[in-house]
């Protein structure tokens, strides 16, 4: 399992920090959140980036979440 | 990534391919290009800076005998208040419309209204003054707490903040708010022995690129539309103007001009869109060119920013908790860089208690765009004041006080995942050795110290590398050079292919002749388009060694390539890459290789910077007498840029703690729009800009490569302020420490 941690305004949808995960596959990820939180929605989650044990992923779609990462959403940063 | 070894090329200064048609004057920049029957596109502009559009009467522009097409907001195709009404329409589309030109309303002085396409550059001028308009005059909103107060003039009837625990049905300036905590900040500070809590505040500033903005649009009805102009991303030019005009990707080809400066600022689009409606209706190629004064009104500045900071410790040193409300200036429409600033502000420190709130507030001022990490100058400002007057009240050196505190691998961030490998201790450690750090103040000089953070971003590149049948190749790419990027590319390929570097041509081609790239923006080209570059040599390398393999009769498994050389392990049989290039036409055609990726493990890049400064007390004038830029580079494939990086994000970020701010009347009208009295920093205002490249390097790319091209105008801010605070003895809040701000200050403080 990988555990989610959450912040901010996701946190108080959520009413806790963390949330553990199952799916290994992406489209899985969201949807146990979905599932899990209501007021959350996919496509919100999906403009996130995706931070997979310190490695922010601003394009997740393909990735698998390994076992026992740690899992942050991230906003996606452009710059300068 | 490779491993520590010799490079051949990488780390070296060698010659920049761009450099002699840039010295030469060859160089074709956004607004040197003329096409056979072009004419001229002119904007007009709104003279007030809160205003409703009462009428707006083109006949007698359009009668002028000159005038060949008019464009406005309604000639977008795809931007439909309907449509939008019906929630079938971005509200980012709708705005960036807006933005280019007003829809109803104009929202700051300078804001365009309509735009005109004549025969001449003067008499497209002279058509704009037969425009008639009116408007109904609304109080001009021009700061933060005149935006978020209760009687404040409203700028959009619909924007009801989001982020808060329930959506407000009165419609407010503040367009978001977000809310980041890691621990308990409350259980913090009740462990602290000393706090510090100070309100800061920063102006709109510029980028200051010289080059102003340009077009040259030809609209093709039958074929491909032509867009030719200086940009950060040509390849968002194009989405972006197919967008707004309902046109196909395929329908438009951009090509990005050596470009004279973006630092942010020409990631978005103004006149493009624009001269594309007035070429397609007058059937001619548009030029438009934006003068000194438009890019200052009209273009997109930096933030102006309001914060207030809290932050405690023990005795010891030891921080225990950190706070932070921040509130940013989008300008006409929402989207500040408020998001990134709150995830910056307190990002170099490893503190278990941390909470920050931010808010994205719209004034009638022009819309923000980026500038070289957007965010992060205005918060880290705020946040290194308080730390230098933390260790002035704990009389801990700043620099133990940072290393104590300092974010290391495995540190948790604010905004949520471990860091990895990063270079802030080393940094801060060269900066305690340096020679700046060593060299003891002269009377009444000040000096500052402070740390800066920026996150790097990694994102789409695409690269074709072609071979010659000489063994000479080009390399396609698509990211505009806006800091030395072609000569890296360069550096890389000659490094994988293991060739002389002048046998490899670096072109930055246009949208038809690569797939998408990014924009060239969040410090992401050495790294993205620099890993792009090496996976098409490795698809090169590979085929050569295929080829090389065919003509000796062995399997490529028996070929290795070394040193740009294909070596037979199964013989004694040798073949320089040009001799297998040679035979290319034998072997099965011509050899190209592809890189095509949306890289990932962008490595974040730490800096820290030395400030001393001396202060004129009868007239407020700070010189800066020494200073020193510290950052981690990863890997600096060629060090003469990676100091320009840093050498040029320093003077940007003195400018901005100096001098440079945006100066309003009454009315919203700016009163320094031009660089006379916009007072940007001169080769003769500043010292040599020492510079010390760490390489901590980032695992993620080939040659350890972290983005440098942002971190260096974060620490400037609170380096300058607080060398000018200890110079004069009194606290800095308000930037910038301009003569007569720092001329009133002592005036006060003697009273």
């Amino acid at each position: 399992m990988a555990t989610l941690i959450l912040n901010g305004e996701f946190e108080k949808l959520a009413g806790c920090t963390t949330i553990l995960i199952t799916s290994v596959t992406y489209r899985g990820f969201i949807q146990e959140i979905v599932n899990q939180v209501p007021g959350l929605e996919a496509d919100r989650l999906m403009e996130m980036a995706l931070a997979i044990d310190g490695e922010i992923i601003h394009e997740p779609l393909l990735v698998t979440i390994p076992e026992n990462s740690e899992l942050h959403f991230v906003l996606k940063i452009s710059g300068g | 990534m490779s491993e520590a070894k010799q490079f051949k090329y990488i780390g070296q200064r060698t010659i920049r391919p761009d450099g002699f048609d840039k010295v030469t004057g060859r160089a074709n920049y956004g607004a040197d290009l003329a096409l056979p029957g072009m004419i001229w596109g002119k904007i007009l502009r709104s003279p007030h800076a809160h205003a409703v559009i009462t009428k707006l009467d083109t006949s007698k522009a359009e009668a002028h005998p000159d005038v060949l097409a008019i464009a406005r907001f309604e000639d977008f195709p795809t931007v439909n208040a309907a449509a939008f009404a019906e929630g079938r329409q971005d509200s980012g589309l709708v705005d960036l419309a807006s933005n280019i030109l007003a829809n109803k309303k104009v929202l700051y002085h300078g804001h365009a209204l309509v735009a005109l396409a004549a025969r001449t550059e003067a008499a497209a001028a002279q058509a704009l003054q037969l425009i008639d308009v009116e408007y109904e005059v609304l109080p001009p909103v021009m700061s933060i707490d005149a935006a978020i107060s209760d009687d404040a003039a409203v700028l959009h009837e619909d924007m009801f903040t989001q982020g808060l625990a329930e959506t407000p049905s009165i419609a407010s300036n503040i367009a978001s708010r977000m809310e980041l905590k890691k621990g308990d900040v409350d259980a913090g500070f009740a462990q602290a022995d000393v706090i510090v809590e100070r309100e800061f505040s920063t102006p709109t500033v510029h980028q200051g690129y010289i080059e102003p903005h340009a077009t040259t649009v030809r609209f093709d009805e039958n074929g491909t539309s032509t867009i030719w102009c200086p940009t950060q991303g040509h390849f968002d030019v194009r989405a972006s103007t197919a967008r707004l005009l309902g046109m196909e990707l395929g329908q438009l080809k951009v090509t990005a001009s050596e470009i004279g400066g973006g630092f942010g600022g020409k990631t978005t689009v103004y006149l493009e869109p624009v001269a594309m409606i007035l070429s397609r209706k007058a059937g001619r190629p548009v030029k438009m060119v934006m003068t000194r004064e438009e890019v200052f009104r009209a273009s997109g500045p930096a933030s102006a920013s309001q914060s207030r900071i809290k932050i405690g410790a023990k005795n010891d040193g030891t921080l225990v908790a950190m706070q932070a409300s921040l509130y940013y200036e989008a300008g006409a429409f929402k989207g500040s860089p408020m998001g990134p600033g709150c995830m910056t502000v307190f990002t170099p420190y490893d503190v278990e208690n941390m909470w920050v709130e931010g808010f994205d507030v719209v004034v009638n001022k022009a819309k923000v765009a980026a500038y070289r990490a957007p965010g992060a100058p205005q918060a880290e400002f705020a946040a290194e004041m308080v730390m230098n007057e933390l260790a002035e009240q704990l009389a801990i050196d700043p620099i133990d006080f940072r290393l104590q505190n300092a974010a290391k691998e495995g540190t948790q961030t604010l905004y949520g995942p471990k860091l990895k490998a990063v270079g802030l201790v080393e940094c801060l450690q060269a900066a305690k050795t340096s020679q700046q750090y060593q060299t003891a103040l002269a009377e009444g000089e000040g000096r500052g110290v402070a740390a800066g953070f920026w996150f790097n971003i990694g994102g789409q590149s695409s690269v074709i590398i072609n071979m010659n049948p000489d063994g000479t190749g080009t390399i396609l790419e698509g990211s505009p050079d806006i800091g030395g990027s072609r000569a890296s590319m360069q550096m890389m390929a000659a490094e994988e292919l293991g060739i002389p570097l002048d046998r490899l041509s670096p072109i930055v081609t246009d949208t038809e002749h690569v797939a998408y790239n990014q924009t060239t923006g969040g410090s992401r080209t050495t790294f993205a388009t620099g890993m792009a570059v090496v996976e098409a040599c490795q698809d090169i390398v590979a085929q050569l060694k295929a080829r090389a393999a065919a003509m000796w009769n062995v399997t490529s498994e028996q070929v290795e390539w070394q040193e740009g050389s294909a070596i037979n392990l199964a013989g004694e049989d040798k073949m320089t890459l040009a001799e297998v290039c040679a035979v290319a036409e034998k072997t099965g055609g011509q050899i190209s290789g592809r890189g095509n990726i949306n890289a990932r493990g962008a490595g974040p890049s730490f800096a820290v910077h030395l400030c001393d400064v001396q202060v004129d007390r009868d007239t407020g004038k700070t010189d800066v007498v020494r200073y020193t830029a510290i950052q981690d580079a990863g890997k600096a494939i060629h060090p003469g840029y990676v100091e320009g990086q840093y050498q040029g994000g320093a003077a940007q970020g003195i400018g901005w703690a100096l001098n440079e701010e945006y100066v309003y009347d009454e009315n919203g009208v700016m009163e320094n729009a031009g660089f006379l009295d916009y007072r940007i920093p001169l080769a003769s205002d500043l010292p040599s800009i020492d510079t010390i490249i760490v390489e901590v390097p980032n695992s993620f790319h080939p040659y350890g490569v972290r983005g440098v091209g942002e971190t260096g105008i974060v620490p400037p801010l609170a380096a300058v302020g607080s060398a000018v605070s200890n110079a004069i003895g009194l606290p800095i809040t308000d930037l910038p420490c301009s003569p007569p701000r720092v001329l009133k200050l002592l005036q006060e403080a003697d009273q």
